[in-house]
């Protein structure tokens, strides 16, 4: 049963990523790889990383892909307004299985870690991803931070129009 | 494992995207995927191993990544503005004509 349900989450992660890759229009990329991020945190909740399972939708599928989005708004690189007749309910099915396969994904995964029988083969909440964060990766911490700091300043001003008034 | 298998066909999937694809904004989404490889294959590990130090790596490889998407996007809106196309080809500035 476990074989059969990752084989089933590993085909659904390599055909959105496929659709990634393949896709027509830059809007249909970019869902593509929000649905990516959401089936790799079904994944990592399988895999009882429940920290990293959460940080993976809040960062990567709630920020980053927004600034995708964002940016594809902007540019204006949506394309494909007028899908040819015969590809609309293809699209439609797809966005459904694509639902659907996130819910049954979520239950099967969360069903490993509620299950009061079984234990984790280790505990890897926030508590103990913290303490190794602040332990060990400390150094690693802080400059990551500096990093973003950095990152944030260099978009603002290669943003700008002019550098010069 | 199957789960390095898996993340060795997105990461292969991501480089193919990278190399192919001629627009700008698709080749930072191929670039996304495979960071994204290998923050599974970190996880994986982490519990192979019963290790959480896979997890803390793989937090900050996710802040690394939106890092560097953000300035990546930056860089993509000076060059739009630059040359009027996102396509990749249009950046051939140092390229050499033999």
């Amino acid at each position: 049963m476990e074989n059969v349900t990752f084989a089933a989450q590993a085909g659904v992660l390599l055909l959105a990523s496929l659709g990634v890759v393949v896709a027509k229009s830059c809007l249909r990329s970019a869902l593509s790889l929000i649905f990516v991020q959401l089936q790799l945190a079904i994944l990592y909740i399988g895999l009882d990383a429940p920290f990293v399972a959460t940080m993976q939708v809040l960062v990567y599928a709630g920020a980053v892909m927004v600034l995708f989005v964002f940016v594809i708004m902007l540019l204006n690189m949506g394309g494909a307004d007028r899908a040819p007749a015969g590809q609309v309910p293809l699209l439609k099915w797809a966005g459904a299985g694509a639902a659907i396969s996130v819910m049954v994904g979520i239950a099967s995964s969360a069903r490993q870690l509620a299950s009061p029988g079984t234990t984790p083969a280790f505990a890897a909440g926030v508590h103990e991803v913290g303490e190794a964060l602040l332990g060990r990766f400390l150094f690693a911490f802080e400059a990551t931070s500096l990093l973003l700091l950095t990152s944030v300043v260099g978009a603002i001003v290669l943003g700008l129009r002019k550098l010069t008034p | 494992m199957h789960y390095v298998a898996l993340a060795a066909g997105m990461f292969a999937i991501g480089a193919a995207g990278a190399l192919l694809r001629r627009n700008l904004l698709i080749l930072l989404m191929s670039i996304e995927l495979m960071l994204n490889a290998a923050n599974l294959v970190f996880v994986a590990y982490a519990r192979a191993y019963g290790d959480v130090n896979g997890h803390a790596t793989s937090f900050i490889v996710m802040a690394i990544a939106a890092a560097e998407s953000a300035v990546g996007l930056a860089v993509l809106l000076g060059a739009f503005r630059h040359r009027e196309t996102s396509s990749v080809d249009a950046h051939d500035a140092l390229r050499d004509h033999v």
